[in-house]
Order: structure tokens, then C-alpha cells, then sequence
């Protein structure tokens, strides 16, 4: 049974065509912005795995019935809940793929300390709502925090982050302009005067944010500056609560 | 989700597996989507279809040892750029380096592995990106290996002090031994990857990097540096292995040289090829491209030690996949039902469930390789046993584990990889920021789920006809008639479109977290 080759490259090309178009061929539809309820009660998470796709806008509207830690892995967002009161987590499923998420209930007294003790805290100077593209977010500096550096980034896209060196006497009070692109923050470093306002201006084509504090850790864990955390008895109860599937588009 | 709420309890229980439950590999968080069914109905079709296709046209094809090749070192300047010591120097100088980090950050730095060098550095751009990158590129271990570096120097050091000497004791290797301490090595290093729960501690790594170094350099001071190398350093002899598929290779076309090799280095073709002694001795050598694959479809003798580390290879890269579906997961807790979780943090059920996989896989493989091995001797009146059988077609299973390896690595190695670019700031997670990425942040869309589906695919059909292809050669290579190539080429086929099946339905289960 021997088959001329030209007809097998032309059975070849055919199954691979046909396996491109599968492939590709899939049908796809704009990014949505969408809200998704999620309960936690006794460590179990309501719906177990939150599906959304590619691109998509979502809002997490968590409630729980103990406070703690919500953290998303990869993503690396992370978000304090309080008990009893539903708290938004805002993301842009940017990523496809399967992620866990974990909760780490949390003594809201300790808690406390953690998070407001130190300048550099996650969120413990100031914390913006999620800006919408083409608005802005005003912070002024107070007095207190003189001859202080104060890291923020976009918690929503860590990547554009930067610093606020405040000089220790008051002087030259005005106000200071930071602008969010798809590339990064201009300017990245920010030196101002107590008195100062601050505005950041969302100018990329995405959602972003402006939180005081450097980024949670890399990939997963906690942050850096809270290495206490990390003693065996707080990271055994970091368990994992359900899964963000992410579909691409 | 029923069998996350039996097993999270479980790993509960048993302290650290908290952080990743029931997740093999040694270290890193997977992320990857399932591939869809569609995809693994075109897969395997095409599997099957080329098979048939291949086998109609390759019947045709004449058996033929030469094969197309391009030396890299033919021009003067390029061989003063490729191969003078000057040149190498640096590689050396920061292959050495990071071993040395990587012990160092393990015993001073950070315990948190995220926030250390040796985790990140050792599970995924060694052992992972190393991996992939020999297997493509070619043998660059045998260029940059730290320990044969440092016994190289130490022997030349030793040569200035005492002229006329060498510095290995230089016994005879006991020849019966094969590259069976090779092998328990790197069955060894199997089982941490994915059974020992503390593989991601970096100073368990550390210990494990100063205790594998004191094996080596006491291997080569005994039986001299190559011997050594050839027999029992696990890493040369595996990724020897995989860089047979690569696009380079070295030859020795000097065969004076190879008189004087400790070992047999030449094939049944009298060709001296990746034979790093031999390279080493003489200067009438090549560096040469070559097509893919085909360095694994040379006419040689396949030993039975050999063949047992290809099987393990294949095995293990088989189940580095399978321990992380629900299937195995049930498997665990099946386990953990009939002997209790345990206390011990290493002595545990869970633990002894991924032993159990890490020593019977490669079993199993091998049992069913040796069964549809015994099929093709029969389908060839038994002119060949069917060890001798398992032993020729050994090696052309190896296309279609290894685009398994990247299709089911390649998202740990691009994402969770980029952690090493904060890493190198700040290696010991001290507060350093070296080179200013400290604080990078990983770009986690880097690649898209469709993209990632459709090159999986893709990689693991091409890697089944390549497979198709290499079985095809050897076949041509042993049986005179044409009738008998083909007949014993079908349960060949069969096993193949068994092995690219099953490797398509493991991407296709999604990860269990």
C-alpha cells in the first residue's frame, strides 16, 4: 500500500489546519466587569472555585464570618477581611490560569499592630480606591511623617510602584503630579516637603491603585518587612480555601 | 473537590505540607489550566494518524549511519572563541560561584524559601531550565559542571606542585559496575524531588549540594575525573543523556585518542561522538550541529544499566505529572485511610504514597516496555530476546518524554523562573538589592493558556513522530527484511501511541492544589 507523498504532505497540512483552527477558531468576547459574592465560613470558601475569564474586571465581594488574610497566590494580592462586613476585592484577571487562594484567620488585635506599627505597612499611611482609567487620587503629606520615605505601588499591578522622600523641614509646599502608564510611574522617585499634595493620575489603559507600602512577597508568603510572621505557628494556618480559574478569552 | 477537604486535614496535620499539599515537584506553585478535551482528541488523532502516515513513508527509507553535520570550530577565530580557556573562564568562574551561593544562602540566608537563592536557583532554573536547555541546545553541563571545574583545577594545581603526578589515585573502575552508582544517585535525587517533604528547605538543599559535592570529588579522586564522570556523577550521565536529542554534539575524528580513553567511546560505526575525554586529549576535534533527535539514533551497544536509567528517566518525568492529578491524590488518601496520616513529619503516610509512586513507576514502565519489547521479538520469530529488543529501542522513547518534560515544566520554568531575578538582588534575603530587582514583580501573563495548550500539543505530537522516526531507523539498522522492519515496528507504534496518549491526558487533568 504505498501512498504518493505529495498526498500525504496534503493529509499532513489538512489535520494540522484543522487542529489550528480548533484551536484558535474559539469564539471570543469583550472583557466584562463582573462581581462574584464569596463567603467564608468555618474555612470554607462559597463558591470553591471562582471562574472568570481573560481580561475580565472582577470584584470580589468577600464576607466571612472570622477576620483574616485573603490572598490570592501569583496574583499576590492580598487583602485584610474584617468579620461581618463585606469587603471588596478588586482584580484584573489579567493572567490565565489556576490560582489558589488562601485565608489566614487572623486575631484582629494582633492583626492590628502588624499592620499599622511601622510606616512601610501594606496600606498603613494611606489607600486609594480603584482608579478608573483617566482619574486621579490626592494624598496629602502630613507633618508627622517628616524625614520619612514612604514606598506605594498600584496594588492592582505592583509592578508600577515608587517612593515618597519627605524632607524633614517644612519648605516648599505645592503640589506634586504622579502618573500611571501601561510602562511604569513618572516620576518613580518623589522628593516633597511636609504640606505637599500629591496627585496620581491613572493615564494606562487598566484600572489601577495607590497604596502606601512596598508589595506583598513575590509569589506567595507574606511581607517582607513582617519576617516575624513567619515562625512555624502562624504559617501553619495559611491553608487554602478554593481556587481562581481564569479561562483565556 | 471532595478529595481536597479529605487530604488538606491530613497535610494539616503534618506541619509544613500545609504550604503545598499533595504537590509533587520540588518546588514552586504550578498554575497551568488543564488542556481541553478538544485539544487531547487532535492530539492524540494526530498521534495516531502520523504514526501510519510515517510508517508508510519510512518503510521506504534506506538505513543510512551518516547524517547532515556543520562544524562550529572549523574557522580559526571561532574555535579561539569557543574553546580557549580564556574564553570558558568566566562560565566557569560563576557556575563554581553559584554553587557556592547556593550552599551559602542554604546555611546563612533566609529559611523561607520563597525568600532564598537556593529553592528558586536548584528546582527550577537548574534542575528545570538545565534540563530543557541540554536536551535542546546541548550538553553545556559538560562545560560548566562545578565539580568536574574544581577537580580540574585541583589536578592542575597539583601537577605544578608535583610534576609527573597525578592527583586521583587512578584505580581501575570495576567495569561490571556499569553507570548502576550514576543511577542510584539519581534515583536518590527522584525520590527528594518528589517525595521528601523538606526538598524546598534551603538548608536541607545546602546539606544535599555539600554532600553530593564530597560524593563527586571523592568519585573522581578515586577513580579518576572522566571514569567518574562517565559512571557516576548522576547529572553528566543524565544530562549526557538528554543532550543525545540536542542540536550540537563534540566528535573526535582523531582515533590515536581514543585508544588512549578509558572507556569504550567508540560505536559500532567507529565514530567517537560526546565523548568529553577524548575532546578533552586531543585537538583534532569538532564541534557540530546536527538535526534534532538524531544523536539519539546512533548504531551502538545499549547496555542493560543504561537502559534502566533511560526507563527511570522516562518514568520519572511520567510521574513528576501524574502525582499531581486526583488520581493520584486518591491514591494518597487511599494510603492515608489504610495506615493513618502519621505523625512524623517525614515518616508520614502522604510521604510513603509518592515513595511507593517514585519506586514502582519506573517498575511498572519497565515491565510494560518489556512486555511490548517480548511482542516485537515474537513478531520477529525471536531472532532477538526481547531484552535485546528493549535494549536497541530504548532510546526512542526518549523524543516523546522529553516534550512531555517542557510541555508540563515550561509554565514553572517562565513564571515561577522569574523569581530568581529578585533572588539574585538579594540571595541570602538579608535586605540586599545588588542589582536593583529586588523588587520585581513577576509578570505572570507572560504566556497565554491557548498559546501554552496548543504548543503542548504540538511539541508531544512532533515528539511521537520523531519517536516514530528514531524506532524506525534503529529497526532498519537490525533486520535485513523489510518485511520484518515493519512487523516489528507495530507494537512499537502501539506502545508509542499508548505512552503520547497518556502524556497529552496528564496535561489534560487539571493540577490538584
Amino acid at each position: 500500500m504505498y501512498i504518493k507523498k505529495p498526498n500525504l504532505a496534503a493529509i499532513f497540512v489538512a489535520v494540522a489546519l484543522i487542529a489550528i483552527i480548533g484551536a484558535v477558531a474559539c469564539s471570543s468576547s469583550d472583557p466584562e466587569r463582573i462581581d462574584v459574592s464569596v463567603s467564608i465560613n468555618s474555612g470554607v470558601m462559597e463558591p470553591k472555585t471562582i471562574k472568570v475569564k481573560q481580561g475580565d474586571m472582577v470584584t470580589l465581594k468577600i464576607s466571612a464570618d472570622e477576620g483574616g488574610e485573603f490572598h490570592l497566590h501569583t496574583y499576590d494580592i492580598e487583602a485584610n477581611i474584617p468579620a461581618d462586613e463585606e469587603t471588596d476585592f478588586y482584580f484584573v484577571a489579567d493572567a490565565t490560569g489556576r490560582f489558589k487562594i488562601t485565608y489566614h484567620p487572623m486575631d484582629e488585635n494582633t492583626h492590628g499592630e502588624a499592620s499599622h506599627g511601622e510606616d512601610d505597612s501594606h496600606g498603613g499611611i494611606f489607600e486609594s480606591e480603584v482608579i478608573p482609567p483617566g482619574e486621579s487620587f490626592i494624598f496629602e503629606i502630613h507633618k508627622h511623617l517628616a524625614g520619612k520615605t514612604i514606598p506605594f505601588h498600584s496594588h492592582l499591578h505592583p509592578a508600577l510602584n515608587g517612593s515618597i522622600n519627605v524632607a524633614h523641614k517644612s519648605g516648599q509646599t505645592g503640589s506634586v503630579a504622579v502618573e500611571y502608564t501601561d510602562e511604569g510611574v513618572e516620576p518613580h522617585e518623589i522628593n516633597a516637603s511636609p504640606g505637599t499634595v500629591i496627585t496620581w493620575t491613572n493615564n494606562s489603559s487598566v484600572p489601577q491603585s495607590v497604596i502606601s507600602g512596598h508589595h506583598a512577597d513575590m509569589a506567595m508568603g507574606e511581607h517582607k518587612t513582617d519576617k516575624h510572621k513567619m515562625g512555624e505557628h502562624d504559617e501553619g494556618e495559611e491553608v487554602q480555601i478554593g481556587l481562581l480559574e481564569v479561562q483565556p478569552r | 473537590m471532595r478529595k481536597l477537604k479529605i487530604v488538606l486535614p491530613v497535610a494539616a496535620a503534618t506541619g509544613s505540607l500545609v504550604v503545598w499539599p499533595a504537590y509533587a515537584h520540588g518546588f514552586g506553585e504550578r498554575t497551568e489550566l488543564p488542556i481541553p478535551l478538544g485539544y487531547f482528541l487532535i492530539g492524540a488523532g494526530l498521534a495516531v494518524a502520523l504514526s501510519f502516515v510515517f510508517i508508510s513513508i519510512l518503510v521506504r527509507v534506506k538505513a543510512e549511519g551518516s547524517y547532515w553535520r556543520f562544524n562550529l570550530i572549523g574557522s580559526s577565530w571561532a574555535k579561539a572563541t569557543l574553546t580557549s580557556p580564556i574564553s570558558l573562564l568566566p562560565i566557569k568562574l560563576l557556575s563554581v560561584f553559584l554553587l557556592g551561593l547556593v550552599i551559602a544562602a542554604g546555611l546563612g540566608g533566609e529559611s523561607n524559601p520563597l525568600l532564598n537563592f537556593g529553592p528558586t536557583f536548584i528546582w527550577i532554573v537548574w534542575w528545570v531550565g538545565m534540563a530543557i536547555g541540554v536536551a535542546l541546545v546541548g550538553n553545556i553541563w559538560a562545560l560548566i559542571n562545578p565539580w568536574k571545574i574544581l577537580f580540574g583545577w585541583a589536578e592542575g594545581l597539583y601537577r605544578l606542585i608535583r610534576p609527573g603526578r597525578e592527583l586521583s589515585l587512578g584505580r581501575e573502575y570495576p567495569a561490571k559496575c556499569g553507570i548502576w552508582p550514576a543511577l542510584v544517585l539519581f534515583a536518590l535525587y527522584t525520590w527528594i524531588q518528589d517525595s521528601y517533604p523538606k526538598s524546598d528547605v534551603p538548608v536541607q538543599i545546602a546539606m544535599m549540594a555539600i554532600i553530593y559535592s564530597a560524593t563527586t570529588l571523592g568519585g573522581m579522586f578515586i577513580f579518576g575525573k572522566h571514569q567518574w564522570l562517565k559512571k557516576g556523577e548522576a547529572f553528566s550521565v543524565v544530562f549526557g543523556l538528554l543532550s543525545r536529542f540536542s542540536v550540537t554534539e563534540v566528535r573526535v575524528t582523531d582515533h590515536d585518542a581514543c585508544q588512549a580513553c578509558s572507556s569504550e567511546c567508540l560505536d559500532l560505526d567507529r565514530q567517537c561522538v560526546d565523548c568529553y575525554e577524548c575532546f578533552e586529549r586531543t585537538k583534532v576535534r569538532e564541534i557540530n550541529l546536527r538535526p534534532f533527535a538524531i544523536g539519539l539514533g546512533r548504531n551502538e551497544t545499549v547496555t542493560t544499566d543504561i537502559l534502566a536509567l533511560v526507563v527511570l528517566m522516562l518514568a520519572t518525568v511520567t510521574f513528576d505529572g501524574f502525582s499531581a492529578t486526583s488520581a493520584w491524590t486518591e491514591f494518597q488518601t487511599f494510603m492515608v485511610d489504610l495506615f493513618g496520616s502519621g505523625s512524623s513529619e517525614i515518616l508520614n503516610s502522604l510521604v510513603l504514597a509518592d515513595t511507593l509512586g517514585v519506586l514502582l513507576v519506573p517498575v511498572a514502565f519497565f515491565l510494560v516496555y518489556l512486555f511490548f519489547s517480548k511482542l516485537m521479538a515474537s513478531s520477529v520469530d525471536g531472532q532477538i530476546s526481547a531484552l535485546e529488543m528493549a535494549r536497541i529501542f530504548g532510546y526512542s522513547l526518549i523524543p516523546i518524554a522529553l516534550a512531555y518534560n517542557i510541555a508540563h515544566f515550561i509554565t514553572l520554568l517562565v513564571i515561577q523562573g522569574q523569581l530568581i531575578i529578585p533572588l539574585a538582588s538579594d540571595p541570602f534575603g538579608s535586605g540586599w538589592d545588588l542589582f536593583g530587582t529586588v523588587d520585581y514583580s513577576l509578570n505572570i501573563s507572560i504566556i497565554n493558556a491557548r498559546i501554552l495548550w496548543f504548543l503542548s500539543v504540538a511539541l508531544i505530537v512532533l515528539g511521537h513522530v520523531l519517536a516514530v522516526y528514531l524506532a524506525h531507523r534503529v529497526a532498519i539498522r537490525t533486520f535485513a527484511d523489510r518485511a520484518l522492519v515493519l512487523r516489528s515496528q507495530y507494537p512499537m507504534l502501539a506502545l508509542m501511541v499508548m505512552y503520547t496518549v497518556i502524556s497529552l491526558w496528564i496535561i489534560a487533568q487539571p493540577i490538584v492544589q
